[in-house]
């Protein structure tokens, strides 16, 4: 079954959901007061299904309701109505968490650890023996470029360095499910493109990630399916690519081909022939996040390699 | 309730009777105050939690399709109806025992007598305290079933690191003071009470050091966690939430127990390096195993025999405390403070001598002479001592003496005879065939403790008697083997006794191991003050935890005041009431005008000893683990006795950790 085929089948649930890492019915979170009156809705009515191997966005701006859903799949908040469920299990249920891995907004850790002990620490809780754990810590802290630096406690880490420790302590217990809650925060462009293909690499081991971000580029970039909130309502679902095609326009790349007036005219010609208009023309611009990741992966290769300032005439 | 004995969660005095497994009926009725005050509270929690789950539900979706709510058991369901239907019931035989009056027939249960209403309500309170406990305590039973010793120790490991890492454990530095301004500096007492001081100087200071330290550490911990966010991470593992508040409380409670480890090392290196007088090393530097009698006042008739106390309490001299009782003295005083001792160790038997120590108090009504304290005579005696009875006498064969008169001829010159001395064996002979040991006018002070030898051979009399005859009646009824007297001799002056004044000793342990042992005391306060913390930082922010858990384990310590004041026993009245006898210059005894006014004023101070009778199940008795107080005494603190706190521990502890289990589980950590 695809992407676009889980958006548009008709939305049913199973308890037992194989196909389906999370499954919510309904899912409403309203926050009261004391005396149990309404505050505010966070979440309203969500029906939402993410797939076994697939990554899944969730967008929204501040106060939409992501970080509150994610809360909810993890029983962290208990619902106001509906049902969460988890590998079929209540979102409450403590169990699923085995299979589970989290990576919070800000990398809330122990700031008086070092990352191997962190490490170490949340190694427990899932009750690795400690071979397994120092070896899984070992492999985690290689992976997140932290080799040099786990004796180091994590008050002296930037917040880049913590959110990589804490995509380690996400990853300890080599989950089934990750959820990431602003992943690329606190990172430089090389930490996010790192990020970003650690994300694929983890969808390619088979695992489903959900993850949440403001940046759109980076969810575009690696999301299958997206669902987009405001004001606690899902406003969007469905395939990433689906979403954000331009069904209004054609875009045409060629290689080889010198921008001539009249190679222009011709395009002109046939685009008006089929009732068109031509937009523009030109040469196509790259990402900066591409000129970016050339520019360093040059200086790598070429050291001493820097910027000199042409001199015009 | 039984106004017997006081509930599990109640105090124990230190001269109150010490709680024992030989007085397995007292123990009875504890477990029945203990199922009778905790089910009361798993039923109100009972119902709050079923309450508060069946408003707010969090469905499970059953393989039919069908709904459950995960938060109500059936287990709860079941023993919140079979509570409810057994409190109806007490509810009838409280209605049905109004008539009761003192003629009403009373039937005995394990010790105490009740009418027929009165023994219904009695157990109906404690079975429907039982079925709410399983209720309540059910869902906890099963849950601690699935917590893992590893996650529970990887947070009591976190928990501990994060102490010393934030450098708290320097505070525990500040013990050291202590060393640099030896306590004989500021109390200026007899010098046989130097041991007293230091122990009791450096005891408070590991309770307050400790104390304060454990409970702000626990009370700030979870609130710090939820705080800082840190417990996002913890509770998106398969972590039961329960387990995060006993690796808490096991992470600060082994810091302390670390800490308290080591300031107990220091103490006694302090009181091994202290150069403490002789007279203190003396007087505590022991641990004595004291075996205790039974007391009770006698007054000598006219035959020299002891008549029944019954006619003869003790003289009452118009002190509020009345701990103490008081005989008159002069060389003709008839008064007796009697000791009754119904069994002795074997080893009594076959020693030479025993040590027999006392310690009372003098009640002067003439000023007497300085550095004269007052005269006592001792006379220890056995079942076989009957001063009236003929016996054969020795010197003139065929021929009969009274006992008395043979006695009197035999002592000729053995008066105060101490062991060593070349008469003490001729003492323990006569000890040995009459069962009669006197020690005359001893000079006894103001609570200074003193000695004198028993003969070994007044117990081997003691021994040779059948065990009905040893079994039989003393003059106030209870039964005895030997038997100590005390006589004042000095006229004019009072002297002033109590149970646990008197005691011969068994045997004497070593001291250091009693002060670890004392220090088990200190131990059992931390765990109450870091789990009172622990639990309420579940609920409420640290500040406020920290602030409730101290008011608490503070009123603790007054808990017996409270208590008097809870149940009207207090001089005084209420505090309204003891305003108005304040502002109008009133007499705290006599009895008020009963105006509208104190009519209101009583009636509202009846409201609040209604509220605070309550309160005071919920107070921690923190007072009877002041175990140091044997130590500063020089008293062995026993294993039995060390069991019997514990488990008065456990079972006020057991209920603040259920209701910090539920409190978690109920806890939106991210709300």
């Amino acid at each position: 079954m695809s992407a676009t085929a889980v958006a548009e089948q008709p939305r049913t649930h199973s308890t037992t959901g194989s196909d389906f890492i999370v499954e919510t019915r309904n899912l409403t979170k309203t926050y009261k007061d004391f005396w149990g009156r309404k505050k505010k809705t966070a979440l309203n009515a969500l029906d939402l299904q993410i797939k076994r191997g697939e990554i899944f966005g969730l967008l929204g701006p501040n106060g939409s309701g992501k970080t509150t859903t994610i809360k909810l799949l993890l029983g962290l908040l208990f619902p106001s109505n509906g049902e969460a469920t988890v590998f079929g299990k209540p979102a409450a249920d403590v169990r699923k968490n085995e299979r589970i891995g989290y990576l919070p907004e800000e990398s809330y850790l122990y700031r008086f650890l070092n990352a191997e002990e962190t490490l170490d620490f949340y190694g427990r809780l899932f009750e690795m023996s400690r071979e397994q754990r120092e070896k899984k810590s070992a492999e985690l802290i290689e992976l997140v470029g932290l080799k040099e630096d786990r004796k180091r406690t994590l008050r002296e880490y930037s917040k880049g360095m913590r959110q990589r420790i804490g995509l380690a302590q996400a990853l300890i217990n080599d989950p089934e499910f990750v959820i990431l809650d602003e992943p690329t925060s606190g990172l430089d462009p090389m930490g996010t493109i790192w990020m970003k293909d650690l994300i694929r690499q983890l969808r390619d081991q088979g695992k489903t990630v959900l993850m949440c971000s403001h940046r759109l580029d980076d969810v575009q970039d690696v999301c299958d399916r997206i669902a987009i909130l405001f004001n606690g309502d899902l406003q969007e679902l469905g395939d990433v690519d689906k979403l954000v095609e331009d069904a209004a326009r054609v875009e045409v790349r060629a290689t080889n081909v010198r921008l001539t007036p009249e190679l222009k005219q011709e395009l002109e010609a046939v685009i008006t022939r089929h009732g068109g208009a031509l937009e523009s023309f030109g040469h196509p611009t790259t990402t900066l996040e591409d000129l970016f990741k050339k520019v360093v992966e040059e200086s790598k290769a070429r050291p001493g390699r820097r910027y000199l300032p042409t001199t015009g005439k | 309730m039984q106004a017997s004995f006081s509930p599990v969660f109640g105090v124990m005095k230190f001269e109150s009777e010490p709680l024992s497994f030989d007085n397995w009926q007292r123990l009875a009725w504890l477990g029945i105050d203990w199922l009778q005050d905790a089910g009361g509270f798993a039923m109100v929690g009972l119902s709050l939690w079923l309450l508060t789950t069946f408003l707010n539900p969090v469905y499970d979706l059953l393989p039919n399709g069908k709904k459950r709510n995960r938060l109500i058991t059936p287990l709860m369901v079941l023993g919140a109806t079979v509570a409810s239907c057994i409190y109806l019931i007490a509810l009838a035989a409280v209605y049905l025992s109004a008539d009761d009056n003192p003629t009403t027939p009373r039937v005995t249960v394990l010790g105490l007598a009740f009418t027929r209403w009165g023994m219904v309500l009695q157990f109906s309170l404690a079975a429907a305290g039982l079925a709410a406990i399983v209720g309540f305590g059910g869902p906890f039973l099963r849950d601690c079933f699935n917590m893992r010793w590893r996650r529970i120790y990887a947070l009591a490991k976190l928990s501990f690191k994060e102490a010393v890492r934030r450098r708290v454990v320097w505070v525990f530095l500040s013990i050291l003071i202590l060393y640099l301004f030896p306590a004989r500096w500021f109390f200026q007492e007899k010098p046989e009470d130097e041991i007293k001081s230091i122990v009791g100087v450096t005891t408070r200071g590991m309770n307050v050091l400790l104390v304060s330290v454990g409970m702000l550490l626990a009370a700030f911990s979870i609130p710090t966690d939820i705080k800082n966010l840190t417990i996002h991470t913890i509770v998106t593992k398969p972590v039961e939430r329960f387990e995060i508040v006993l690796g808490r409380f096991l992470g600060y409670l082994g810091l302390v127990t670390a800490a308290l480890l080591v300031m107990t090392g220091l103490g006694l290196i302090l009181i091994n390096a202290g150069n403490v007088s002789s007279e203190a090393e003396d007087e505590s530097m022991k641990a004595r195993v004291a075996k205790y009698g039974r007391m009770e006042f006698g007054k000598l008739g006219a035959n020299r025999q002891l008549v029944s106390s019954d006619e003869f309490k003790g003289v009452d001299i118009g002190r509020e405390d009345t701990y103490r009782k008081y005989i008159a003295g002069h060389p003709t005083s008839p008064h007796r403070a009697v000791w009754n001792f119904p069994s002795l160790p074997t080893r009594f038997e076959q020693s030479d001598s025993v040590p027999l120590e006392f310690a009372f108090d003098i009640y002067r009504t003439t000023k007497g002479e300085e550095g004269t304290g007052v005269q006592v005579t001792f006379e220890v005696v056995t079942q076989s001592w009957n001063p009236g009875k003929k016996i054969d006498d020795s010197l003139s064969p065929g021929s009969e003496i009274s006992m008395q008169d043979a006695y009197d001829r035999d002592a000729k010159g053995l008066t105060n005879v101490t062991p060593g001395s070349p008469n003490w064996v001729k003492v323990n002979a006569l000890a040995e065939r009459y069962g009669r040991y006197v020690y005359q006018n001893w000079q006894i002070f103001d609570y200074h403790t003193s000695r004198i030898a028993v003969p070994g051979g007044l117990f081997r009399n003691a021994s040779t008697l059948p065990e009905s005859a040893s079994s039989t009646q003393g003059p106030g009824g209870s039964s005895r083997r030997v038997q100590v007297r005390v006589k004042c001799e000095t006229p004019s002056q009072f002297v002033g006794v109590a149970r646990y004044d008197l005691y011969f000793v068994e045997s004497e342990g070593n001291f250091s191991l009693n002060y670890f042992k004392g220090a088990v005391g200190v131990w059992f306060r931390l765990v109450i003050a870091i789990s009172i913390a622990i639990t309420l930082s579940t609920y409420f922010a640290g500040v406020l935890s920290f602030l409730i858990a101290m008011c608490l384990f503070v009123l603790g310590f007054f808990l017996e005041f409270i208590r008097e004041f809870a149940s009207g026993a207090n001089i005084g009245g209420g505090p309204l009431e003891s305003l108005a006898r304040l502002i109008k210059n009133s007499n705290a005894t006599a009895d008020l005008d009963i105006t509208p006014t104190v009519r209101a004023l009583q009636m509202f101070d009846g409201v609040s000893r209604w509220i605070w009778r309550r309160v005071t199940t919920v107070i921690p008795d923190v007072d009877r683990y002041g175990l140091t107080d044997y130590v500063a005494q020089g008293f062995s603190i026993g294993p039995e006795f060390l069991l019997m706190n514990f488990l008065t521990l456990v079972a006020y502890v057991l209920p603040w950790l259920v209701a910090a289990y539920y409190l978690m589980k109920v806890r939106e950590i991210a709300a």
